[in-house]
């Protein structure tokens, strides 16, 4: 299954800031209107500092940039750069599953230094859509002091 | 604890727009339902991941109340869920142990559709306070 020989040393680091409008927009997005998120004192009461990120908004940033302009997204509008180069560019991809450590809580303000890694890649069939690739990331999240607060191991679901 | 938990929850159009613009995420299949249909060969638009993951997170939170910590999660995705879909996300009690003086619970999480498949599974932490008044 697993040819790490196929693995190219890809990572890449961005800085995230967590963003309070963009934190609060992502728990809208998702339906879900916990005080946690928008309220500092309801934050208090349950032992933050302050109002915390939606759990799920660190492990949905896989990159944090203004570009790249339209003409280089792939056909399908994803960033090409946001993904290892062993995903081709006419690929259909489809987000697998899921892994997270929550290590500690991530405050509205924090600013995170995120590293992503390509960590395996293998082929496996399916019944439904022939030879389908998996390409597995890890992506560590420190915040601005040292203090490690995520940890997310990602599949893509890749037809080539 | 508080039992189980059930929510029902309705990708719509406007909610996968909205996840998209806030990641900054071009991917046509979340919006771009002719792309999606004719050239991809989805059914209709298809809810983000990270979406369906959010639902599961706000079921394990609700479990645990607001004084609990999550500390570990997976999510698995078997087949791709489309906007408009009406989905009850699961979180249930599997256990409660305590291997480091806190305890934690293991909760089993389950999104399922309308046609009674189950399109995401997944498995919840959740360390629970150690204050008597808590939930």
């Amino acid at each position: 299954m697993n040819d790490p020989s196929r693995l190219a040393p890809e990572t890449r680091r961005f800085t995230l800031p967590v963003d309070p409008v963009a934190a609060r927009r992502f728990a809208y997005a998702a339906d879900d209107e916990n005080p946690l998120y928008f309220d500092d004192e309801a934050a208090r009461l349950a032992g933050y500092e302050r109002a915390i990120a939606p759990p799920m908004f660190v492990c949905s940033m896989f990159d944090h940039a203004a570009g790249p302009p339209e003409r280089d997204l792939r056909p399908d509008g994803v960033a090409p750069g946001v993904f290892p180069s062993v995903v081709r560019p006419d690929a259909a991809l489809l987000g697998g599953g899921q892994e997270v450590e929550f290590l500690a809580p991530v405050h509205l303000g924090d600013t995170l230094e995120v590293t992503r890694s390509l960590v395996d890649h293998y082929r496996r069939p399916s019944r439904q859509f022939g030879q389908l690739e998996f390409v597995v990331m890890e992506s560590r999240a420190v915040n601005q002091d040292g203090t490690p607060v995520v940890r997310i191991v990602d599949t893509l679901v890749v037809r080539q | 604890m508080t039992g189980d938990v059930r929510l029902t929850k309705v990708p719509t159009t406007v909610a996968l727009f909205r996840m998209s613009a806030v990641m900054w995420n071009a991917h046509r299949v979340h919006y771009d339902e002719a792309y999606a249909t004719a050239v991809e060969g989805h059914g209709g638009l298809l809810v983000p991941a990270n979406l369906l993951s959010s639902y599961a997170c706000e079921a394990a939170m609700a479990w645990g109340g607001p004084a609990s910590r999550i500390v570990r999660m997976t999510f698995r995705t078997r087949a791709p869920v489309l906007a408009g879909s009406v989905l009850t996300v699961r979180a249930r009690e599997v256990s409660v142990t305590s291997p480091d003086g806190h305890r934690v619970a293991e909760l089993d999480l389950g999104i399922d559709d309308a046609a009674g498949g189950t399109p995401v599974t997944g498995t919840a932490w959740v360390r629970l306070p150690t204050a008597p008044d808590g939930p």
